[in-house]
């Protein structure tokens, strides 16, 4: 549920970028979502609809890119892509370490609908 | 047209967690954000924690609930001030709401705030309130599989207290499992094993949250 808090911030910030610009037309909208998020895409894209709605983004994509998690081990520092729950150094086995990507919510680039005459 | 932003999404809530964190150190106070799965006992621990220290410490309480104020009479009981916020139905707190609330409180008169966050192992986990402590509580009926099927909250806590510790002997809760998993998602967790019902692992738990008040 999680989703919503984080899509009523995404259009927030969409909102105030397109203001910037004039209040065009939102046609795309990216993101960069880190594996850590645990987003569950049918949630996103339906709270994405339902608070796009009446906004300029109402028509717009959303797209996003799945980021990998990275690990870096605490011991050895190997940085490492884990492969379960447990963040286990391939190098020296101890497990834990820090998150150097995967657990990101960026909001990446707004597209706009270029006005006509424009192109 | 596209116009590139990269902007953290979630950047509006860590810029008041620190907020509320600068506030807390301003003050001295020591913020403990308890977060659980619904009924894993997050109540019962303020109220055992109040009926011993309250004497002690200078206490205040933030009691997250979608929509009820019970948990928030349960604790007014113990005549320390307690701030509902009611989430209207949200999973989780959020640090805006927490900022705003520390308005209802004399700070200077504080030592400890204790945050209950909505019972949720997976919403609350994503946002920083500004705690000083983040507090996993798990009780025995659950099952000993919850830290590996919500490993970031387990990633995240600073201490996690496995209570109803008294249910032990009639339910098949594999210890050994759930000691192991945590240590392997977080080598440094402390685990308190405890019962608010019978009051076992407390004196553990009183001297941990001493040890934070300066
Ligand atoms: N047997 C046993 N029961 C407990 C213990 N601690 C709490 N309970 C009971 O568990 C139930 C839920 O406890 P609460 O303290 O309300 O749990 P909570 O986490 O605050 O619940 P929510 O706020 O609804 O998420 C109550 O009936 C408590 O009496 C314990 O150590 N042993
Ligand atoms: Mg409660
Ligand atoms: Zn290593």
């Amino acid at each position: 549920m999680h989703e919503y808090s984080l899509m009523q911030a995404l259009m927030d910030k969409t909102i105030e970028i397109a203001a910037e610009h004039g209040h065009p037309k939102v046609e795309r909208i990216k993101l960069q979502i880190g594996e850590l998020q645990h987003i569950v895409p049918d949630i996103l894209e339906f709270a994405f609809e339902v608070m796009a709605k009446g906004t300029i983004a109402e028509t717009a994509d959303l797209v996003w890119d799945v980021v990998p998690v990275k690990i870096k081990c605490q011991q050895c520092h190997t940085e490492f892509e884990p492969h379960d729950v447990f963040w286990v150094c391939p190098q020296c086995e101890s497990s834990g370490g820090e998150i150097k990507q995967g657990d990101e919510f960026i909001l990446e680039s707004i597209t706009f609908v270029d006005p006509a005459g424009e192109l | 047209m596209e116009v590139q932003v990269v902007h953290k999404v979630l950047k509006a809530n860590d810029d008041l967690a620190a907020m509320v964190r600068a506030k807390f150190e301003e003050y001295g106070i020591v913020g403990l954000n308890l977060i659980s799965a619904p009924g894993s006992g997050k109540t019962s621990l303020i109220e055992t924690t109040l009926s011993h220290l309250k004497a002690e410490f200078r206490f205040g309480v933030i009691e997250g609930d979608p929509d009820t104020t019970r948990d928030a009479e349960r604790v007014a009981k113990f005549g320390v001030p307690v701030t509902q916020i009611n989430t209207a139905g949200g999973c989780h707190l959020e640090a805006n709401l927490v900022w705003r609330t520390l308005d209802n409180f004399n700070l200077h008169n504080l030592q400890i705030i204790i945050i209950e966050n909505v019972g949720n192992l997976v919403c609350p986990v994503g946002f920083d309130l500004g705690e000083t402590k983040r507090i996993a509580v798990v009780s025995v009926p659950e099952g000993h599989d919850k830290p590996i099927k919500y490993p970031k909250l387990f990633r995240t806590a600073d201490l996690t207290i496995l209570n109803k510790i008294d249910l032990l002997p009639y339910i098949d809760f594999d210890e050994a499992q759930f000691t192991a998993d945590i240590k392997a998602l977080n080598p440094d967790m402390r685990i308190i094993r405890m019962s608010c019902r019978t009051g076992e692992g407390v004196e553990e738990w009183l001297a941990w949250i001493k040890g934070l008040v300066v």
